[in-house]
């Protein structure tokens, strides 16, 4: 069911804040996936990955595992039926867990299971005291539990925290921040990281980056972290609880207006001497150059991008572009003015949840657009040119805009085959 | 260890193996769990998903559901989510969620059922069983359909098999089932249908009128010993490949040796090889080898469920991935052949991989050799000897 913007904000309070509807049954196409758990727990380098699992719930992320070459560290212990009875996976557990730190070199183990433990009640915090004192390693727990998907303990939110929960002693380095909530390193070639330098901070930490777990364990000492996405904004809270790590609301965005929010906020750090305005005004003159391209064009915008879905919607409104459709998943707290914003100018837009059921039957009847934003619009319509922007990239800032400006002027005519674009994509529900 | 995957990914699930043979009937496929579980299927175990409409959903399970019940929030989702008009059935699976907090399945679709001419009904599913476990239960479900659409004309006077079991899980893609079909219909006999693949509705109500089906997969058993009990419609086990296929088809016009051909000729003494996979497959490419090399000792071990009828000595089901490695070191076999994932627990024993949808997904699902009917070619395999 597709809700109209100007009646968003009343369906969002009736279905206590979630875009896909409580009541309706999801469809969940391959396309409609991100990064999963594992691709994000696997950043942290030098420890294995447990999975206490049934077989049906870890075959996609161990697929997505050998297609990205990470397989080795990920290990599944297969539940049976008797132990949802009698409980002895978790015996089964700690056998295992011995069994994967004697043969390997693990400096660190994260240990998942999932929404059945979670009914279960399962004592996996005990276990996991336990293992960590006769072991002497550390054990970070995860979950890979989707009934709690949509809610503030959803997986994507707290496999942040499961991986930083790694992170112990503070030590104090005053150049260096972290880079927190955004799946990939942010580009080399925005200009944050010189406006950073500009201050004095020459190190920017992103788990991603770190060659081995002690470069990992160093993020406790940074400075500062700079969350760029929303879903590592708990993990942000917990770090500055736990170990005093303080943080600061920087959100990726295409926005001229929350990229200038944002520096403002980076420079309550210190004296930074980089000029953003340079930059600035270079980004709007191709805004103003690109418009001929883009005025009137029609347009459908994805939820499979790297970007806040009503974020990117007002910028490509802003670029004349005639917005046909929105999927997406949420509205998050930071996108919500961007989404008011875009209300008054497009009452009339329809949004998308993006697991509607409708959606089964939408590739029958796929309308032709202009530009499709995102690999899920080239599944459900027929995109005359496609722009991508997949997680491995994370665009930020000025030069954020200057690459998607640049995305859209060279995007070629989309003739490839959807299917190989979805599978290479190899996302997981 | 038991249970621990170290080299292997989970393999597909018993609620993929009722998806895959479901899923171009023109029905409704509804996974009851949250969302997780049916990315399995959608995006890893269903090869067909882009070529084909889909109408599988998940039930978006919840945790507050999952605690004061579901039955009532299921039923409902599925009265007001399903669009399309003109399906063919309803089926609802279960997932390790409701496996946990005990859906009753049965009731929900005993309520959907009310006002519906057509079936509706569910398949014993958890996520905790392996697909062959899901795909018995499936095909005997579809076999007992049979008596709720009846079939559309009399039984046909030609010589017509159905082919059942040819699921993705098990022979990933149209272009294998096709070599079955071929293999067949170039030595006249009519297929009448294919169940698994290349199928519709339609076709599974004129299944009555073929003379015979042709199981070529294990997991089809326990459907075809169903249709044969009530309908009288006898079986015969064995995949049409290579130079097998002459004696699968003279067993078929009722010409064999009176033994089945699957089970005809016996291993010899000689270079051992070792064919992991699906065990009708398996015990296919036995006899095909055997008919080129009499002396090759040949065993079928597998990771999923063996007929205990159409085993020979040797064979045997391995329970953990560490088991197929101490077999190989014990057994020392000159060629193993299998899924190539296998190959991270077969040491330095010679490997031919030939890829099994159900262990490596999409890893390999594009691949386009033929390892089915007349095409499969035998000596890229006898020549590694």
């Amino acid at each position: 069911m597709q809700v109209l913007l100007e009646n968003l904000p009343q369906y969002l309070k009736e279905n206590k804040k979630r875009l896909n509807s409580k009541d309706a049954l999801h469809y969940c196409p391959p396309c409609g996936g991100g990064w999963g758990v594992v691709k994000t727990a696997v950043q942290v380098p030098e420890v294995q990955v447990l999975f206490v699992i049934p077989i049906g719930c870890g075959r996609h992320g161990a697929i997505a595992a050998m297609k990205d070459g990470t397989d080795s560290r990920i290990h599944y212990l297969l539940m049976e039926e008797v132990d949802l009875v009698s409980g002895d996976h978790l015996e089964k557990t700690e056998a295992a867990v011995r069994e994967l730190v004697e043969e390997t070199e693990a400096k660190g183990l994260i240990l998942f299971t999932t929404c059945i433990d979670d009914l279960l009640g399962s004592d996996f915090e005990g276990l996991i005291e336990k293992m960590e004192e006769e072991l002497q390693i550390p054990i970070s727990r995860g979950k890979m539990n989707p009934i709690l998907s949509e809610t503030p303990r959803a997986p994507d939110i707290m496999v942040h925290n499961t991986a930083y929960n790694f992170l112990r002693e503070r030590g104090q380095e005053e150049s260096a921040v972290n880079l927190v909530g955004c799946l990939s390193p942010v580009t080399s070639d925005s200009e944050l990281f010189d406006f950073l330098e500009s201050g004095g901070i020459r190190e920017v930490r992103h788990m991603g980056n770190c060659s081995n777990f002690d470069e990992f364990l160093s993020m406790a000492d940074s400075r500062v972290n700079l969350l760029i996405r929303a879903p590592g904004k708990r993990a942000c809270r917990d770090m500055e609880r736990a170990i005093g790590l303080p943080w600061i609301d920087l959100p990726a965005s295409f926005l001229p207006e929350k990229i200038d929010e944002g520096y403002k906020n980076l420079s309550l750090l210190g004296d930074f001497s980089y000029d953003t305005g340079a930059l600035k005004r270079e980004a709007e003159e191709a805004i103003r150059e690109i418009r001929p391209l883009t005025a009137g064009r029609t347009a459908v915008l994805g939820k499979t991008v790297n970007a806040d879905s009503f974020d990117l919607a007002l910028f490509l409104h802003r670029l004349g572009f005639q917005l046909k459709y929105v999927l997406a998943a949420a509205v998050k707290d930071h996108e919500q003015e961007a989404m008011e914003i875009l209300r008054t100018k497009r009452p009339d837009l329809p949004v998308i949840p993006h697991l509607d059921p409708a959606l089964a039957l939408r590739q029958e009847n796929s309308e032709e657009v202009d530009f499709g934003f995102g690999l899920d619009t080239a599944v459900y319509f027929r995109p005359r040119k496609l722009v991508l922007l997949p997680f491995e990239t994370s665009l930020f800032g000025y030069r954020g805009i200057l690459a998607l400006l640049e995305s859209i002027r060279s995007a070629e005519p989309f003739s490839g085959s959807v299917k190989d674009l979805v599978y290479n994509a190899n996302l997981v529900i | 260890m038991k249970g621990l995957l170290k080299k292997l990914p989970p393999f597909a699930p018993d609620y993929s193996g009722v998806s895959s043979l479901f899923y171009t009937l023109g029905g409704a496929i509804i996974i009851n769990g949250a969302d997780g579980c049916i990315g399995n299927v959608t995006g890893y175990d269903e090869p067909r998903f882009f070529d084909h409409d889909s109408y599988i959903f998940s039930s978006g399970l919840k945790e507050t559901h999952a605690i004061t019940g579901d039955e009532d929030v299921l039923r409902s989702k599925i009265e007001d989510s399903l669009e399309k008009e003109d399906l063919n059935f309803i089926v609802i699976l279960g997932t390790p969620t409701s496996a946990v907090i005990a859906s009753d399945h049965e009731s929900v679709t005993t309520l959907l059922s009310r006002g519906r001419e057509i079936p509706v009904f569910t398949v014993n599913t958890t996520g905790i069983d392996c697909y062959e476990k899901g795909l018995s239960r499936a095909f005997d479900a579809l076999a007992r359909k049979a008596d709720f659409y009846p079939p559309l004309s009399e039984p046909s006077e030609d010589l017509s098999v159905n082919i059942v079991g040819a699921t993705p899980l098990d022979f990933w893609g149209m272009e294998q089932a096709g070599e079955i079909r071929d293999s067949l219909e170039k030595r006249g006999i009519r297929v009448n249908g294919c169940w698994g693949m290349d199928n519709s509705w339609e076709s599974v109500r004129k299944s009555l009128q073929a003379q015979m089906n042709l199981i070529v997969a294990a997991s089809a058993l326990r459907g075809a010993r169903y249709m044969k009990k009530h309908h009288g419609i006898p079986f015969i086990c064995g995949v049409p490949l290579a130079r097998f296929a002459e004696a699968l088809t003279e067993e078929i016009r009722g010409k064999g040796s009176g033994q089945p051909a699957i089970m005809a000729l016996k291993p010899g003494r000689g270079q051992r090889l070792v064919l992991l996979g699906e065990q009708l497959w398996s015990c296919s490419l036995r006899q095909a080898l055997l008919l080129e090399n009499p002396d090759l000792d040949i065993r079928c071990i597998s990771f999923f469920k063996q007929e205990p009828s159409l085993k020979m000595e040797g064979d045997l089901v391995l329970q953990e991935e560490d088991d197929l490695t101490e077999y190989v070191n014990r057994e020392k076999p000159t060629l193993v052949i299998g899924d190539p994932l296998y190959r991270r627990l077969t040491c330095d024993t010679p490997f031919y991989g030939i890829p099994h949808l159900a262990v490596s997904s999409r890893l390999y699902w594009n691949h386009d050799t033929p390892y089915t009917g007349d095409a499969m070619d035998l000596n890229e395999i006898l020549k590694r000897l």
